[in-house]
């Protein structure tokens, strides 16, 4: 009887093994790249929807404060969204004839809502609160992207929950204080509130009108609003930010646990 | 402590949970001890291969589970955005709800357009803030999915357009209305009596009845004999030295309870010499809260409390003759006379409201003598506010028999149920069966409603504009919070459409507040929710007291009760009522005041007597609530020639040959869960069978005999129960004290001496900064400072103390949690198993000397117990997925969806807090689209296989810190309270920050009486207990 397994049969057995080893990692890592990958989570994916409402045109070329439309994002849960007889207040003036106001005018006539595709949603047992993330600073591109951008609104951001708690942990890498940022007119005192000093609030719609007109933006405050961190800092620049979430008495200790924002 | 636990091992518990743990320790301990007691019902004819089978099966479901997908949503905003109208947004409505006949103010919550959630309106008297379980439940009533939904006549479909049109054509032939009835239920709203007097303008002849079986005829016949009107007694308890309590329950029973629960609860902590504390006496058939507040409780039957109160009066010197019945402790009838002369004007009697008249005129009549009545004090008598006033059971009586004989043409019952809820002699069906045009309003379609032409729905009250008149005087506005849910009307707008009133319900209440009040501002009225006297608790005005009115010589010319054999009381249901509440599945599974029933109502009776009736005592294995473990005997009842089969219960504290049997179960017609159905999914018996008209509530000469069958009842008593072969603990569960040893320095009694006093253990002075100023006790542990620690200053430490002193065991807090927390009801088989949910429960206790019980009339206690939020807590570290983890602010915190369900958490739980959601329970949620609208928005709707226990209502934390940090400032103290909390309507729970010493929260842990539950184990729980205070006079035991 002849021999059965040739000698290439051991590299083969060898490189079986290995194989056989690497995989459970290569399909662990696959399947943790595709769940954070856009594919699961639908972020950058501009959706379908009843107006193709442009964030771009209305708040770069127009500068309409996000607060017109989403009025309640300094005082409640939920940020607002307009009721048609919001877009009405314009559009009864002007662009009354164009066909993609169309469902718009349908609506206010009808008085049957718009249906909107939601495109920021969290799970439904995190409890989000937009009214505290403004009082604290935090800007609206923080968690939304580039909004300004957007021509159809996508999702800015993966809204994982490993991306939520990078903020919730380490909140001073996406806080912004444009009051030290022209420092030099302010004076560098903290604790000083001159006239000019902006609360973190004002600050975020500070940095729109800027877009809005055009200004030109720092590196940090293009990085915000782009949504990204702050830009990658010298340590001296990350006590000041230590200093910054001091001032805003933003509890770090406290953000991460999981009654924050699960109940 | 005092004593160390070394020298106490060994002596027998002092505290029973039941006469089965002092009697058939084993089988008590298997529910301590067993995590399925009952696993050989479980597993009942599954072999190897099925549980194969099924682990194979759950593998896979599980993993499926965890796959899910989430179909991309819609934002539907408004067209025209009404003012005001916030997505997400709470907001709070002042409205009117009703109890025993009067209104409640209440204040109700509204999300997104739908109302969640009711409390009490802390402005005005009737509630102070509290509210009771049913009233709390009531916001389940709204969503009922059994709900009368759309107009039927005959059974078939019909508009309302089309029911009203007809109606006004039989009215229109009805002349001078002579033929034409309407039977409410206590006529209580002004606008509806307004309309009813409007309508009789019309027809002259028309007669208006009311009946509902929580009457008040005794009251009014005992006020009419004292004094010659229907007179209420409003009591000032908080005005009380002493309170005589003749088988009352002003705690839980009747319109005025919560205030009076608030009252006494104000009188129950004695100052630091020990003075203030008011002491009660109660004498009762049966126990019920008011005994368990009692500082004495002796047993007395029904039929001898009209001696008792004429032996009082003799006593005390107001002439008559009359002894101590036999049978009732005469030395505590002597001593109640001594407290009472030595505080003559201060003392009160109370009786309950099912004793017969003579009782009620006889303690009219005594407190008057005594000095009692009057502005400031005790008890003040007052005109009765309603519309009209009378008499019900002779309402009823005389409408059944215009029935009978054919005088009625048209009858319409707003609201009620007189089918089921009439004594059974009266044949309420068949006399219904005579009258030509019968038209029902109801909520259901329920027995009544069967038998009627026109079955119209009824509206909630929390759907349509309404008003009442509240046992403080006051009219309560009640504004609607919902449209109608379904095609409906409320008693209001029916009565005003037959009558061709073409005004809306709003613009008739509205017309009622102008007639009284000209200048009245409508908007702010609706923002307080009341108007009229205001009759805020210790501020008593502009009211009118009639003492002077009451004939006191009465008092030893009253007809003797003469009874007997057995005596049987037959009394609304401490949890489901009359049966309006009969298909609320939150109030079915609260186990019921004392007994600790639920889903089935059954004979209460002593222990003596059960043993004369020779049915078996519950240590006999049986009423364990184990199931197909044991049965109730079921005894049959007859009296009067009407008798009914029902299983017997076994109450410690009840008098002998007396009977208790609840009202509001063995319906016919209630919907899914008021039906009875039997053994297996409840619905008890139907009591009003053995009413009769003359004898509604109390009867004698009952027999009883036993018929050899058996019934499954489903007991609470002993699930989650504490590790009871640990002898030395449980003595520390429960402490008390007097006011003395108070005084004294001895916070926990006698045998504790007065070590713990102070408040602090020894690990931490004043000048020391520590964590130890949070958590109580030396810190003996030998592990390094807990992650929470490092930063205490910097986040809020939040603790809760329960006042033992002042719980009466009302079980508010389960249902006020039940509807904060969405917590799911799990139906009479699973709550047999242990496994209800929620998530806050009264304990019962009864109290031995340590070697013995006294079965007969043992002391009763009661204690809350939810999570203890542990800062050491032994749920944490036995959690394999970190499920349960503590939080920087003394939380301990557990996270659903990490949750796999392993239940190493509860096993090790100490105090047995946590509740595993076995068999998706809130499936009924999730499947009923309007049950979907009852869940509270601001709280996870759990899923099954998830181990959930008390939040400390964190989303209320969360919402105030994020309200606080908006505005820059700190969480005030009191802005936080849970929902337990707002319910308790004596007060009893305390909830707050413990970093700031002005806080409440941090005076009731520096209180001397403040103890930890198991201190021992050095958990270092948050919830703390204050020690109960019993006040017995010196010269009796308790």
């Amino acid at each position: 009887m002849g021999q059965i397994f040739k000698p290439s049969a051991n590299s083969i057995a060898s490189i079986s093994l290995l194989a056989a080893a690497g995989l459970p990692v290569v399909l662990l890592v696959t399947g943790s790249l595709i769940t954070r990958s856009p594919a699961n989570t639908k972020a950058f994916i501009p959706l379908d929807q009843p107006v193709p409402f442009s964030h771009k045109h209305h708040v770069k070329e127009l500068g309409i404060d996000c607060r017109y439309c989403h009025n309640t994002v300094e005082e409640q849960v939920n940020a607002g969204v307009p009721a048609t007889e919001v877009c009405m207040s314009c559009h009864s003036q002007i662009w009354t004839n164009s066909p993609m106001l169309e469902p718009v005018r349908n609506s206010y006539e009808t008085g049957k809502p718009i249906r909107w595709t939601k495109v920021n949603a969290v799970p439904d047992f995190v409890y989000f609160d937009h009214s505290i993330h403004i009082k604290r600073g935090i800007n609206c591109n923080t968690c939304h992207g580039a909004v300004q951008e957007m021509a159809i609104t996508w999702k800015g951001k993966p809204f994982s929950m490993a991306w939520c708690l990078d903020c919730h942990k380490n909140p001073e890498k996406y806080m912004l204080d444009l009051n030290a940022m022209g420092s030099d007119s302010h004076g560098d005192e903290h604790g000083e509130h001159g006239a000019n000093m902006m609360t973190p609030r004002e600050q975020i719609f500070e940095l729109y009108k800027k877009i809005a007109a055009g200004e030109k933006l720092t590196e940090v405050e293009h990085r915000i609003a782009e949504g990204h961190t702050q830009h990658i800092l010298p340590s001296d620049d990350i006590h000041k930010q230590y200093k910054l979430m001091e001032e805003r008495g933003i509890n770090v200790t406290q953000l991460a646990d999981c009654w924050v924002c699960h109940r | 402590m005092g004593k160390s636990n070394e020298e106490k091992t060994g002596a027998s518990p002092k505290f029973y949970k039941g006469l089965e743990q002092y009697e058939a320790r084993e089988l008590v301990e298997s529910w301590a001890e067993d995590e399925f007691p009952d696993r050989k019902s479980l597993a009942s004819g599954v072999d190897r291969r099925d549980v194969l089978k099924m682990i194979g099966g759950a593998a896979l479901t599980a993993a499926l589970t965890g796959c899910r997908f989430q179909a991309p949503r819609k934002i539907v905003p408004f067209v025209q955005q009404p003012e005001g109208a916030v997505a997400g947004a709470r907001k709070h409505y002042a409205t009117c709800a009703f109890k025993d006949g009067f209104a409640l103010a209440v204040v109700a919550d509204q999300v997104d357009g739908r109302p969640v959630r009711i409390d009490g309106n802390p402005l005005h008297a009737s509630t102070l803030g509290g509210l009771d379980s049913q009233t709390m439940a009531e916001i389940l009533n709204l969503y009922d999915p059994d709900r009368l939904q759309s107009p039927r006549h005959l059974n078939s479909p019909i508009s309302w357009t089309d029911s009203i049109l007809k109606i006004e054509e039989a009215l229109s032939q009805a002349g001078n209305g002579a033929g034409i009835a309407v039977l409410s239920e206590t006529l209580n709203s002004p606008t509806l009596a307004r309309l009813g007097a409007e309508m009789k303008k019309k027809y002259p002849g028309m007669r208006w009845f009311q009946y509902e079986p929580a009457h008040r005829d005794n009251q009014r016949e005992g006020s009419m004999l004292a004094t010659g009107s229907d007179q209420i007694s409003v009591f000032n308890f908080s005005e009380a030295d002493v309170i005589v309590s003749i088988d009352a329950d002003p705690v839980m029973r009747g319109p005025a309870s919560l205030n009076y629960a608030r009252q006494i609860a104000s009188r129950r902590i004695p100052d630091a010499s020990g003075n203030g504390m008011s002491r009660i006496y109660a004498f009762e058939s049966h126990p019920n809260a008011f005994g368990v507040t009692a500082d004495h409780r002796r047993r007395i039957k029904p039929s001898q409390t009209l001696a008792l109160v004429q032996a009082i009066a003799s006593q005390l010197g107001f002439g008559g003759s009359a002894t101590v019945p036999q049978g009732v402790d005469a030395k505590a009838v002597e001593t109640a006379v001594k407290d009472l002369r030595a505080n003559m004007g201060r003392g009160v009697l109370v009786a309950g409201a099912h004793l017969p008249p003579q009782v009620h005129a006889a303690v009219m009549a005594l407190n008057s003598a005594m000095g009692s009545v009057g502005i400031g004090k005790p008890v003040e008598y007052r005109a009765n506010p309603n519309p009209m006033p009378t008499n019900h059971a002779r309402d009823l009586d005389s409408l059944v028999t215009s029935m009978t004989s054919g005088q009625i043409s048209i009858l319409f019952i707003l609201g009620g149920n007189p089918v089921y809820k009439a004594p059974a002699d009266l044949k309420f069906g068949e006399a219904l069966g005579k009258v030509p045009l019968k038209v029902h309003l109801a909520m259901h379609d329920d027995e009544t409603g069967y038998l009627c032409d026109y079955q119209l729905p009824m509206s909630h009250f929390l759907e349509a504009w309404g008003d009442g008149k509240s046992y403080f005087g006051s009219t309560v506005i009640g504004q609607p919070l919902v449209d109608p849910l379904y095609d409906t009307k409320s008693a209001i707008e029916f009565l005003a459409a037959i009558n061709g009133n073409p005004a809306d319900a709003r613009s008739l209440v509205r017309e009622t507040y102008t007639m009284s009040s000209p200048n009245g501002n409508w908007k702010s009225l609706l923002a307080k929710g009341f108007y009229e006297p205001i009759s805020q608790l210790f501020e008593l005005s502009s009211r009118t007291a009639v003492e002077g009115a009451v004939n006191t010589s009465i008092l030893n010319s009253l007809t003797p009760i003469s009874a007997q054999g057995m005596e049987m009381l037959i009394l609304p249901d401490p949890t489901i009522h009359d049966g309006r509440h009969s298909n609320n599945m939150w109030l079915q599974e609260t186990p019921k005041v004392i007994t600790n029933l639920t889903w089935d109502n059954a004979l209460l009776v002593s222990l003596a007597t059960a043993e004369k009736l020779g049915v078996k005592a519950p240590y006999d294995k049986r009423l364990l609530g184990v199931p197909y473990y044991g049965k109730a005997d079921m005894v049959t009842v007859t009296v009067n020639g009407a008798s009914l089969e029902v299983p017997v219960w076994v109450n410690l504290g009840q008098a002998d040959d007396v009977l208790v049997l609840h009202m509001g179960y063995g319906r016919a017609r209630a919907g899914d869960f008021g039906t009875k159905k039997g053994e297996k999914a409840g619905g008890g018996f139907n009591a009003n069978l053995l009413r009769t008209a003359a004898n509604p509530t109390w009867m004698s000469g009952v027999e009883v005999k036993k018929t050899g069958n058996e019934y499954v009842l489903a007991n609470v008593q002993h699930h989650n129960t504490i590790d009871y072969k640990k002898e030395d603990r449980d003595r520390e569960i429960l402490k008390e004290t007097t006011p003395a040893l108070l005084a004294a320095g001895k916070p926990f009694g006698e045998e504790h001496g007065g070590g713990h006093g102070g408040g602090h253990g020894e690990g931490h002075g004043a000048e020391d900064p520590g964590f130890n100023e949070f958590g109580k006790g030396k810190d003996i542990s030998m592990y390094p400072g807990l992650d929470f620690e490092k930063n205490p200053e910097k986040n809020y430490q939040w603790a809760m103390t329960i006042d033992l002193s002042l719980c009466t065991g009302c079980n508010a807090c389960v249902t006020a949690c039940q509807a904060e927390n969405n917590i799911p009801v799990v139906g009479k088989p699973a709550v047999q198993r242990g496994r209800e949910m929620h998530w806050i429960r009264v304990d019962r206790y009864y109290k031995g000397d340590g070697h013995h019980l006294d079965m007969d009339n043992p002391p009763i206690y009661v204690q809350p117990v939810t999570c203890m939020h542990c800062e050491q807590a032994p749920c944490e570290p036995v959690c394999p997925v970190a499920a349960t983890v503590h939080s920087h602010e003394g939380l301990n915190q557990m996270v659903y969806n990490r949750c796999v369900g392993t239940r190493y958490c509860s096993n090790n739980c100490p105090y047995k807090v946590r509740r595993y959601n076995f068999f998706h329970f809130s499936q009924r949620a999730d499947n009923v689209p309007v049950l979907k609208m009852l869940q509270n928005p601001d709280v996870t709707v759990r899923y099954r296989g998830v181990m959930e226990k008390c939040t400390y209502c964190v989303q209320r934390i969360n919402h105030a810190r994020v309200e606080a940090k908006r505005e820059d400032r700190e969480i005030r103290d009191g802005e936080v309270k849970t929902a337990c909390q707002v319910a308790c309507p004596s007060g009893a729970i305390v909830f707050g920050d413990i970093r700031k010493k002005e806080n409440v929260v941090y005076g009731t842990r520096e209180d001397p009486r403040n103890y930890m539950m198991l201190e021992e184990l050095n958990t270092r729980p948050r919830t703390s207990y204050l020690s109960r205070i019993r006040n017995p006079h010196p010269e009796m035991e308790a």
